[in-house]
């Protein structure tokens, strides 16, 4: 899932792998990202508390 | 000879004097007398010599309270002075009178007190409710700057003083001055422990003096005219004028400057009218909702702080409020309970859920429900709410009329408990 | 110290502390609410109330509050003076008059500090006939309850959340008896360390909701003294089973580690134990079925590992004997770390530089004394939450230097609080993402990791030119310039990095530490190098630098190797699912020993259950080299063992801990963590269960009427049953805190040397680590060649203090709090690929891992 935050600069990723599927072991140093296919989720990232969350303008 | 450096420009027919107006009445001459070459310590020994005591209601040596606050270059550069103008006290409303009438004084007052502790900020903690003495206020402060008497470099002395007014958003417990200064911090308005006293750690951890309005409006007569002047104004121990003021039902209630020293008697009797055709006096809290009832029995004691304290009461505000015969005596102090259980802040637990018992008693009462042990309740809340008990004075003051209208009025509670209701009620 | 006379017995005292502290720490008798050991005083709820005298001629007194009363020398006062009694009386009364009659049904009840205070001031009779207040109660989040109506409005609830803890979600509303503690609006509780409020509420108002759910008295727990396994602070803790599930975590005091808080993880992540999931029988793989194995089958199994070719694979989240009875078993040249290569090579800088005199790898009380702090690329909050706890306090210290030079007393909370203001000791946080810490910090920078380190560097060139440069824009001169000069001024400066992201930042901040040293004169200076896990440090002592994991599973790969044990390990979150799926199908036996099913139990051959944390005797080794004993609180299930057990012929952990003695080289001392010879009294055991512990033989009773064979612990000195003597020597094997008349956990005070002192004879576990020189050398600022191109995105690993841990995370409270894996992007990175908010992603990884 995208976590979009002001507090991070431009060029890095943080990347947080939970218990899901993702294993750190399977990375490091560079990565790509992309939007998936697929959009579902299970838990989504509500539970995520930080300071930075970037509020996106809603564009109509 | 001025003898009353309190009301003389007062007039409530018409607006407050302007400031051209109140400088030809010896306006603002203290401050031309700091720029001609009075220092900070000068005008210490000035106040101090002088005898002020506090007008909030403590009665405190006012140049005492001011030799506290530290001094010289390893003191914090900044120090505030704060304006306790929250009046709340029940039956108080001698520092309306004095912002209303004559707005100038306050500030000129100010101006002395901040020059003497170095104080380059001060806030004015205005009571939310007095919406005309805002206005007249920020007005005279508006031609006080564009005077010179506020701003940079006031009149070349090299002291900047700048005033804001901030305007309470209302509590009774903003009066204490811990708790003032913790509201305009933007806390919650609990009181603090002393020590620290203000004058180390006050307004955001400054030292900070709080001074009440009518006191402040002393200190432009004292500089003005002098010490021998102040100290022939009155004849007892206390010197100077105070703003005495008469609330109940009496013919003409108000609010006078006298000399303290006069008999009750010819507050209450002489400006105040008397009590009302067919009404006697039944007793009068003497310096407001905190003080002890005082008799019929007392009034040739004289208006002075420490000749009240020996019966037991204390002049406070110095604004009376009065107890007429057809008035429930009981119904009055549950009154009064009911305002302290209101505004108690609820930090400290005898005041936060003791007091709201004693309301609830009284409720009681007036509903006929009274019952000996309520009254046995009551009486031990007088003991239990003592001073040094609570955090801070608001419920030691609320034993004051509780515990001296059990005492004196003691007949009546027992009726509305034998008779079950208030026998007062038409 | 001062003297001063207490009911007409003079008492020395430290005039530094109150007069409530000196006589809690005589082990007097005061009620009290509203202060708190770590919070100090604010005297609003008059409990404490003692009498006090001018001189001997004065026969009146005054009555004041103990806890804001200095231990003045030559203080006259009294507790049992009757006046004063009846005062805190009225006090409890006038508590009551509100409170509901909820004690049958409250949570507090059995551990509830109201209920023994009441007791205590002999107020028994109601006269308050009138309405009660009363309150809606709030949700505020899968942890904490809310049940406001009880409450006797000490403040210590906003105190610790908002003052403490830096929390601003909770606060006091309202005013005189409708005082609402309470969230703005309903919702879950921010903070970290928000289950502390179960705590710190000395009633019911704020209860542990996660043993709601399956709730038991305090009384009829069993209990032992344990250690949190969720990060390598090992904080101390004291579990409660009953009836074979473990029901609730809480604090256990220890003066050097975790004092009087957990953190959420800890105190809501150990429900994974009771999962119904949980390995329980021996089972073996066959035909993607599992088939139970017998005793003798398991043991011709091990006998078959026991030959040449097999490897062992430790664990950073197993215990040092576990470790140590595999690594015995395969041999030390066949035992490999359980962690990631990346993680290996970045323990073996640690090691180094654990050994060097110019450090000193401080303690968390230690951590609350820095004066100047400088975090360096790592999240404290999440990694180490404890940690971020004292840092906070840490920060206070310039409060605490104001509050001196104008004589205010340290204890004298609000004030100290209001003259320092926000002036705070200086941290400077330097990272690549916003943290939880950010709102006490003096300077925050963010940066690329690259840049994080090469900032480090230049801090530590600064401070000391031997120390090498590095290339790092202007842009940061002057933060960087402000950073070496509060260093430099501080009396006792502290320098964090952690190994979350690699070694690089753990280097600079060495480099940082040692510049320090140089500059200081050679006093060893406070650097704290985070770990993930629990046993990170311990089995990184027993590995050799030589055998990192990538090895092994090379050696299996190419068939070097043919049988491999795994300890307590998903080798799926420590490498690449590639070379883990070739190591293990080429391996020919595959024997996993876990407590929950993984990735990796689903690919053994064999799977041993091991037992969870609670459920054996264990020794861990913390970030600072520390050494934790943590009893067995339960009887494990089924036939689960520890997995020491599986693998050697030991019969005590005693025993284990004394091969590690004599065998590992960094564990020479582990045996100090052992309780004493004979420190208990008629050689009688300490009981896990209290005296009021019930319903021993009812429980079993639906399967069989006849009372069960009292269960031995020949383990340990402790016992499970309630016969036996509690230690009240040894605090070492004190778990659940209880004394005469002080039920709940306030009673610490009574085992303490002084309130927040040490534990009389405790033991606050055993500093391992034996620096032996300062030989060491300043390391070369290293030059990152990972630079970003258009498209790709430089990786920086995110932990969350929910959900990163591995056991942790399969607890259900924890699993309430948790997120989906998710990545941060900058706006800028997210708009150039049209993502949005919450949009799903897939990321690939670039060159090989």
């Amino acid at each position: 899932m995208v976590c979009i935050r002001r507090g991070i600069k431009a060029g890095t990723a943080l990347l947080h792998c939970g218990d899901g599927n993702i294993s750190p072991a399977d990375f490091s140093g560079l990565i790509e990202v992309e939007k998936s296919a697929t959009q579902t989720t299970s838990r989504g990232i509500g539970n995520l508390i930080v300071s930075d969350f970037h509020e996106e303008e809603i564009n109509s | 000879m001025v003898t009353n450096p309190l009301t003389k420009n007062i007039d409530m027919s018409r607006p407050p004097l302007d400031i051209t107006a109140y400088e030809a009445n010896d306006g603002y001459q203290s401050v031309h007398a700091i720029a001609k070459g009075l220092s900070p310590e000068d005008v210490l020994e000035l106040v101090k010599g002088s005898g002020l005591k506090g007008r909030g209601g403590a009665g405190f040596p006012t140049g005492l309270k001011w030799s506290f606050v530290p001094r010289g270059d390893n003191s914090p550069k900044q120090k505030y002075l704060v304006v306790n103008a929250d009046e709340m006290e029940p039956g108080t409303f001698k520092d309306r009178l004095l912002m209303e009438g004559d707005p100038h004084l306050m500030l000129e007052g100010m101006i002395i007190a901040a020059y003497t502790i170095q104080a380059s900020k001060a806030y004015i903690f205005l009571r939310g409710e007095y919406t005309v003495s805002e206005v007249v206020l920020r007005n005279a402060i508006k031609e006080a700057y564009e005077k010179g008497y506020l701003g940079k470099d006031i009149l070349g002395t090299g002291f900047d003083f700048d005033i804001i007014m901030h305007t309470s958003a209302g509590r009774y417990i903003c009066g204490e001055e811990t708790a003032l200064l913790n509201a305009l911090e933007g806390k919650r308005a609990n009181p603090r422990a002393k020590p620290p006293f203000p004058q180390v750690s006050g307004l955001w951890g400054k030292p900070t003096i709080v001074n009440n309005v009518e006191t402040l409006c002393n200190l432009p007569g004292i500089l003005t005219y002098g010490i021998d002047w102040y100290q022939g104004l009155a004849k007892g121990n206390d010197h100077g004028t105070k703003l005495f003021g008469v609330s109940g039902k009496v013919k003409t209630p108000g609010c006078w400057e006298l000399p303290l020293g006069l008999p009750i008697r010819e507050l209450l009797e002489g400006y105040a009218g008397g009590m009302q055709d067919g009404l006697e006096l039944r007793g009068f809290l003497p310096g407001g909702g905190s003080t002890d009832f005082m008799l019929p029995e007392h009034l040739d004691i004289t208006l002075d702080y420490d000749e009240i304290a020996k019966v037991g009461s204390r002049l406070a505000t110095g604004t009376m409020i009065v107890l007429d015969d057809k008035t429930c005596p009981v119904g009055m102090v549950g009154n009064l309970m009911k305002f302290f259980a209101h505004e108690s802040c609820g930090f400290c637990t005898p005041c936060r859920d003791g007091l709201p018992w004693v309301d609830q008693i009284f409720r009681d009462f007036e509903n006929g429900e009274g019952s000996e042990k309520d009254l046995q309740i009551l009486h031990d809340h007088v003991t239990y709410l003592g001073p040094g008990r609570t955090f801070c004075a608001l419920a030691p003051g609320a034993t004051a009329p509780l515990g001296s209208g059990l005492k004196y009025f003691k007949e009546d509670f027992e009726k509305h408990i034998t008779e079950k209701r208030c026998s007062y009620k038409h | 110290m001062a003297k001063i006379v207490i009911d007409g017995v003079e008492h020395e005292v430290n005039p530094d502390n109150n007069l409530l502290q000196e006589c809690l720490s005589l082990g007097l008798d005061l009620p009290y609410f509203c202060w708190h050991p770590s919070m100090g005083s604010v005297g609003a709820c008059r409990q404490c109330a003692v009498m006090q005298y001018r001189d001997a001629d004065d026969k009146e007194g005054m009555l004041v509050m103990a806890c804001m009363t200095p231990a003045a020398d030559g203080a006259i006062i009294s507790i049992e003076d009757e006046g004063a009694k009846s005062f805190r009386s009225e006090v409890i009364e006038s508590l009551m008059t509100s409170h509901p009659h909820d004690c049958p049904v409250c949570e507090e009840g059995g551990e509830c500090h109201l209920q023994d205070m009441t007791l205590m001031s002999g107020h028994n009779y109601r006269r308050y006939d009138k309405k009660k207040r009363t309150h809606r109660n709030q949700y505020l989040g899968p942890f904490v309850n809310h049940e406001m109506n009880r409450c006797i409005t000490c403040y210590r609830c906003v105190r610790f959340y908002g003052d403490y803890a830096g929390g601003t979600d909770l606060s006091a509303q309202a005013s005189h008896h409708h005082v609402y503690f309470g969230r703005h609006e309903e919702g879950v509780l921010e903070s970290e360390f928000s289950g502390n409020l179960v705590e710190v509420c000395p009633t019911g108002v704020f209860t542990d909701k996660a043993f709601s759910e399956n709730y038991s008295r305090k009384w009829d727990l069993q209990t032992a003294p344990s250690v949190c396994v969720g990060c390598s602070v090992g904080c101390n803790t004291s579990p409660g089973e009953r009836y074979g599930s473990l029901r609730r975590t809480v604090n256990r005091y220890n003066s050097e580690v975790n004092g009087y808080f957990l953190c959420d993880r800890g105190r809501f992540g150990f429900d994974f134990v009771n999962n119904s999931d949980r390995l329980l029988e021996p089972v073996q793989r066959v035909d993607n079925t599992g088939e139970l194995l017998a005793d003798d089958q398991v043991k011709a199994f091990i006998k078959e590992f026991k030959a040449d070719g097999t490897i062992g694979i430790g664990s950073p989240r197993a215990s040092n004997e576990s470790n140590f009875a595999l690594r015995a078993m395969v041999g030390e040249e066949n035992f490999y770390a359980g962690y990631s290569d990346v993680e290996h090579e970045s323990m073996q800088v640690l090691l180094d530089l654990a050994s060097d005199t110019a450090f000193h790898s401080p303690s968390v009380r230690e951590i609350e004394m820095a004066d100047a702090v400088l975090i360096l690329g790592e999240d404290v909050t999440n990694v180490a939450p404890r940690i971020a706890l004292a840092l906070r306090q840490s920060v206070r210290n310039k409060a605490k230097d104001l509050a001196d030079e104008s004589r205010i007393p340290q204890w004298q909370d609000s004030a100290v609080r209001e003259l320092a203001q926000h002036d705070l000791s200086p941290l400077s946080i330097i990272s690549s993402a916003v943290s939880r810490l950010d709102d006490v910090a003096s300077d925050r920078v963010i940066e690329s990791l690259s840049v994080v380190a090469a900032m480090g560097h230049q801090i530590a060139n600064k401070i000391s030119a031997s120390a090498p440069k590095a290339d790092c824009s202007a842009a940061h001169d002057q933060v960087i310039e402000k950073i070496v000069e509060q260093l430099k001024a501080a009396k006792r400066p502290l320098i964090i990095a952690g190994n979350s992201n690699g070694s690089e930042v753990i280097r600079a901040a060495a480099n940082i530490a040692r510049a320090l040293y140089d500059f200081k004169d050679n006093s060893a200076i406070d650097l704290c190098l985070l770990v993930p896990e629990v046993n990170s440090v311990g089995m990184s002592l027993m590995t050799n630098a030589k055998n990192p994991l990538g090895a092994a599973l090379k050696k299996l790969h190419d068939g070097t190797a043919k049988r491999v044990i795994v300890l307590e390990n998903d080798l799926y979150r420590r490498a690449s699912r590639a070379k883990v799926d070739a190591a293990l199908t080429a391996a020919t036996k595959v024997l996993v020993l876990d407590q929950l099913p993984t990735s990796t139990t689903a690919n053994a051959d064999v799977v041993l259950p091991a037992t969870a944390f609670s459920e054996h005797e264990a020794t861990y080794i913390n970030y600072e080299g520390r050494a934790q004993l943590s009893f067995q609180v339960h009887q494990c299930k089924k036939q689960a063992q520890p997995s020491w057990r599986w693998l050697c012929d030991a019969e005590h952990v005693d025993d284990l801990v004394e091969r590690c003695c004599n065998e590992v080289p960094g564990l020479a001392r582990l045996r100090e963590v052992l309780p004493g010879e004979n420190p208990f009294i008629a050689g009688m055991k300490v009981p896990r269960q209290s005296h009021r512990y019930s319903g021993r033989t009812a429980m079993t009773a639906n399967v069989n009427v006849h009372e069960p064979k009292q269960r031995e612990d020949k383990e340990s000195v402790m016992s499970f049953s309630m016969e036996g003597m509690p230690a009240q020597k040894d605090a070492s094997v004190h778990a659940a805190s209880w004394a005469p008349k002080w039920n709940s956990n306030q009673s610490i005070s009574k085992f303490q040397d002084e309130v927040n002192g040490e534990l009389k004879q405790g033991h606050p576990g055993c500093l391992l680590i034996e620096r032996k020189d300062s030989s060491g050398s300043y390391f070369k600022a290293g030059s990152d060649s990972i630079e970003p191109s258009a498209n790709q995105l430089r990786l920086v690993f995110s932990y969350q203090i929910f959900g990163s841990d591995e056991l942790s995370a399969r607890s259900k409270p924890i699993q309430a709090r948790m997120t989906d894996a998710y990545i941060g992007l900058s706006p800028q990175d997210a708009q150039k690929r049209d993502l949005r908010q919450g949009d799903v992603a897939t990321i690939s990884p670039l060159g090989s891992p």
